[in-house]
């Protein structure tokens, strides 16, 4: 019915147009007839008649869908506006298409991050256990659970239908891959050892994934049974596709972790890219059970309390979320009766979705993308200002059409609508353009991400766009064409006729709200850029700080290597007693240091409490930055024992309870007191909480041994031997060549042990850490900058619009005031300070505005240190 | 402002919209002039203004809205004819449809009517 009506359209509308001509001239000759002259007759039929071309209108809308077919109707008006004026229309979607690119590009990042699940089978029914400790400790921990716990959740629970486990991606020297019949396989017989990163996951992990195998298979019900029976490897497609060639022969072939061998069974799908949290994708997956194997000295299998191993759960089909923390909860409760953990006790049990990234919970985390999200929201909206302006200026270009339009009797709604219709045109062509825009913005930031993460941490940078981001996009889009059609759509349309239709338009009266209007929107933009300014401002004082700074400790002659590692902790000390002894023996190397976490790489934070002092107890520092260091750490970096003295090497390999403190630290805790022979209590546990006290002997000098753009607020150095961690770093001072004290190392450790051949690269502390710094802070800074700048160029495009367009809707205005005798410096002075006065509004709220967000960042980030941007010391 | 702008827009809509006495009546003047004989557009709108006597205030152009109206809904048929005074003229028919609609149209108009003379009535209460 509706398609023949379609087809017979044009022929109805005939049939009417015609229709209507022969009433009229019937009318006109009656009426002429009846005596009236043709002209009048003409007129007074017409004046009866009606408005013929709103009648026509009216009658062709009863066989119409009005509102689709206006639409429609519009939207090809609106195209045929556009390719009038290509030069508006170009630079509007530019402008657009960047505004919406941006946040589109922020919101990808945020969808991946926070809003994805896990790229799994059945990722919408996949929960994450989250553990709630007493002590509201958060972070990493709060994802760990012990195998016990594991496996009695597993057995215990009646909301999932399946639970798996995997550890955190532990790094590993491997030696790949040995084939034991290898005919084929000179070239990789044996490897030199490589780090690999590997997961330790419950047999199930795979399947209940949906990681269907590529090749070969994946691990069997019964390869989690018994502890170190199942030395199998399932190698991920990309380390498959990179490190082997997508050898189809690789099945069948052995790996060495540590001593022992591991053969490969298969390879995961090219579509596995494992569960995340950390956002870093395993090379192979290895049975839980050979934990001992992977990481000796450690006993995850038999100890109740070892929180180590994140466990998923599928969802029962019955089962919701609520019910969920419900249950975990009390096995938990019931673990714990057997299981008590005095130091830290868990309270509750929950589940949450399953996001790749992991705790996007912490609130450091929501600060930033809150912050991030105001940010480029305000760049879009000084687009949408300008934009909003351009369309004001071209309004009054097309106040004719519009006044013919509603001198013909189209309603004003009609024409808002027409208006917007136009608008949400140019948004919506501006949002395509800005998930162009996106897709490279994304990619870049990706990239970015992968290189802060380092070359070797395996970081999954593919996360193309879900139907998520499009949406979001659209319906930015849309509201974007709101934001900057509706109030020029509205003022356009709300004309003086006759005015409008005399001349166009120079009324003075009528201009004044229209002006205040977009001296507004330039008082917004000048306020919004002028906060950018000063925010990459800061940021840039940041860079130079980072740049030039001295971090008060030596870096260019400082080498991080690490160490020989063997399966026997026994064997392991005396191994690195050893390799120590060498390394000192070495007439390159002129000092070897000790140190758990490599100055400007990583820190370690933890709780203090100072005892015996005078300070209130919240005025003292509670929590600090540490390292576990040999004496010889303050000989090899330079930095000065101010106060006291340093370690013994007898009471570091005894491990005395003794502390050197920071300069600083010692201000805070004991101020106008002697800090030596004070006490201090340190929570040296890593996943249980104990408490060790300490004796202050020494003060060191302060130094930029975390952050290369603040001196360290407050610093404990504990002596190395404490068993707590087991990565030791040696830190190398070699004055010289380092090429040559490269090939002086390698030939002494191959003496200790032909078969452990290091693979290592010496790179100084400044060539590595310092540089890496220096990027992350080149990088804020630049992007800052970026935004700032291009912001400027929006809103100094939209002063230049307003004062231009001032100016022509004055002239004559001007010419009287110059009739009246102005002098051109008068009219000038005029001109400027009626442009100038929304430039001098938006720069002082700009300025309030970048008081308070500067407060803010400096409370939030502690600028730029690449750990301490969301976990590192406070 | 703007807003009280647009608001002031509806509402002359509205005004004009008034003149149409009440939503159907025009169709129903329409549908009983046709019983009598098929006539076309013009010569249905001055049959109309004759009988009514000028008391009811009807634009000659609103009738082809609602002649299109009536056409969609199959209550009235036309075709192109040659009038006697030798002219093109297109002629509206009634059909079954519109007969039926108008004796359903004109009790309820009745009944209305009769409702509102009792409630107008003086002296009654």
């Amino acid at each position: 019915m509706w398609l023949k009506q379609l087809f017979s359209r044009r022929r109805l509308y005939g049939d009417l147009s015609e229709e209507i001509r022969e009433h009229l001239e019937e009318k006109i000759d009656e009426l002429a007839a009846s005596g009236m002259s043709r002209k009048e007759a003409i007129a007074a039929a017409h004046r009866q008649f009606g408005n013929i071309t709103l009648i026509e209108e009216d009658s062709r809308t009863v066989w119409q869908w009005p509102s689709i077919e206006n639409f429609l109707m519009d939207v090809r008006y609106g195209l045929r506006m556009l390719a009038k004026s290509p030069i508006f229309a170009v630079v509007a979607v530019l402008t657009l298409g960047f505004g919406i690119g941006l946040n589109t590009t922020l919101f990808s990042v945020v969808n991946a991050v926070a809003l994805k699940p896990v790229p799994v089978r059945d990722s919408g029914r996949i929960v994450r256990l989250e553990r709630w400790f007493a002590n509201n400790l958060h972070g990493d921990s709060q994802y760990a659970f012990s195998y016990e716990e594991f496996r009695y959740f597993a057995g215990q629970n009646r909301v999932f239908s399946s639970l798996i486990a995997t550890s955190f991606p532990l790094r590993v020297t491997a030696l790949l891959p040995l084939d034991p019949a290898a005919a084929r396989v000179a070239k990789t017989l044996i490897g030199p050892p490589e780090n690999a990163t590997v997961q330790l996951v419950s047999e199930n992990y795979l399947a209940e994934a949906g990681a269907l195998p590529a090749l070969g298979r994946g691990f069997r019900s019964d390869e989690g049974e018994i502890a170190g029976a199942d030395p199998v490897a399932v190698l991920s497609y990309p380390y498959w596709q990179t490190r082997f060639g997508s050898d189809p022969l690789i099945l069948g072939k052995v790996l060495k972790i540590n001593d022992t061998a591991f053969t490969v069974i298969g390879v995961a799908p090219r579509e596995f890219v494992g569960t995340g949290n950390p956002p870093v994708m395993a090379d192979f997956w290895v049975p839980l059970t050979m934990q001992a194997q992977v990481l000796p000295g450690q006993d995850w299998l038999n100890q109740p309390l070892d929180y180590e191993i994140q466990l998923l759960g599928y969802l029962a089909p019955t089962a919701v979320m609520k019910q969920a923390d419900a249950d975990t909860s009390v096995l938990e409760q019931r673990f714990a009766q057997d299981h008590p953990n005095p130091e830290n006790k868990t309270t509750a049990i929950t589940v949450q979705r399953a996001t790749f990234f992991g705790n996007t919970e912490d609130w450091r985390f929501r600060a930033i993308v809150t912050l991030l999200m105001v940010i480029v929201g305000m760049v879009l909206v000084i687009a949408c200002a300008n934009l909003a302006n351009m369309l004001l200026a071209k309004a009054s270009g097309r106040q004719t059409e519009v006044a013919v339009r509603l001198a013909l009797g189209a309603s004003r709604t009609r024409l808002v609508r027409q208006l917007l219709t136009e608008s949400m045109l140019l948004a919506v062509i501006g949002g395509a353009a800005g998930v162009l825009f996106s897709l490279w913005g994304t990619r870049a930031l990706w990239l970015a991400a992968g290189q802060f993460a380092g070359s070797h941490s395996a970081f999954v940078t593919e996360t193309p766009p879900d139907g998520r981001v499009f949406g979001y996009t659209l319906l930015l889009s849309l509201c974007t064409g709101v934001l900057f059609g509706l109030s020029p759509a509205l003022q356009s349309s709300r004309l003086d006729l006759t005015t409008s239709l005399k001349d166009a338009g120079t009324a003075f009266g009528q201009r004044l709200d229209r002006s205040r209007l977009r001296g507004l929107l330039v008082a917004g933009q000048i306020a919004v850029s002028t906060l950018f300014l000063i925010v990459a401002g800061l940021l840039a004082r940041g860079l130079v700080r980072s740049q030039g700074v001295d971090p008060g400790f030596e870096v260019r002659t400082v080498y991080p290597m690490p160490l020989l590692y063997n399966i026997d902790p026994a064997k392991n000390n005396a191994l690195r007693q050893q390799e120590i002894e060498r390394l000192e023996a070495l007439p390159d190397i002129q000092k070897v240091a000790l140190v758990d976490f490599i100055p400007l790489r990583a820190t370690w934070t933890t709780e203090v409490k100072a005892l015996e002092t005078k300070v209130a107890p919240g005025g003292t520092p509670s929590s600090v930055l540490a390292r576990h260091i040999s004496p010889a750490y303050f000989d090899t970096l330079g930095i000065p024992i101010v106060r006291g003295r340093n370690f013994t090497r007898d009471e570091a390999l005894s491990g005395a309870p003794l502390a050197i403190v920071s300069a600083a630290m010692a201000r805070q805790s004991w101020p106008e007191e002697d800090p030596l022979g004070k006490k201090i209590k340190v929570l040296t546990g890593w996943t249980k909480r104990e408490w060790s006290v300490f004796e202050v002997v020494g003060v060191a000098g302060d130094v930029r041994s975390a952050n290369i753009s603040r001196l360290d607020p407050a610093f404990v150095y504990l002596p190395t031997s404490s068993a707590n961690f087991k990565d030791y770093f040696a830190l190398l001072r070699i004055p010289g060549d380092q090429r040559d004290a490269m090939g002086a190392i390698r030939s002494a450790l191959e003496q200790i042990d032909g078969r452990l051949r290091p693979a290592f690269s010496l790179l100084s502390l400044e060539d590595s850490e310092v540089k890496a710094q220096a990027l992350m802070a080149r990088t804020f800074t630049l992007s800052a900058m970026f935004l700032a700048g291009v912001a400027l160029i929006l809103a100094s495009i939209g002063v230049y619009g307003v004062m231009a367009f001032l100016v022509t809707q004055r002239e004559k205005e001007v010419g009287i005031h110059m009739a009246l005798g102005a002098t051109r410096q008068n009219v000038l002075l005029l001109m400027l300070r009626q442009g100038m006065r929304p430039v001098i509004f938006g720069g002082v709220l700009g300025m309030v505005g970048a008081f308070t967000v500067s407060g803010f960042m400096r409370a939030l980030l502690i600028f730029p240190g690449s750990v301490d941007v969301l976990y590192g010391a406070r | 402002m703007v807003w009280l702008a647009l608001g002031e827009n509806f509402l002359s809509m509205k005004n004009r919209e008034q003149r149409d006495l009440f939503p159907g009546a025009l169709e129903m003047m329409i549908l009983r002039t046709l019983k009598r004989q098929p006539l076309h557009g013009y010569a249905l709108a001055q049959h109309i203004k004759r009988t009514s006597k000028g008391l009811l205030q009807i634009e000659e152009g609103s009738l082809y809205p609602a002649l299109q109206r009536l056409l969609k809904e199959e209550m009235v048929k036309a075709e192109w004819n040659i009038s006697s005074t030798n002219r093109r003229v297109r002629i509206y028919k009634l059909t079954a449809k519109g007969t039926k609609h108008l004796e359903h149209e004109v009790s309820r108009f009745e009944r209305m009517l009769e409702g509102i003379t009792q409630v107008l009535a003086p002296g009654e209460s």
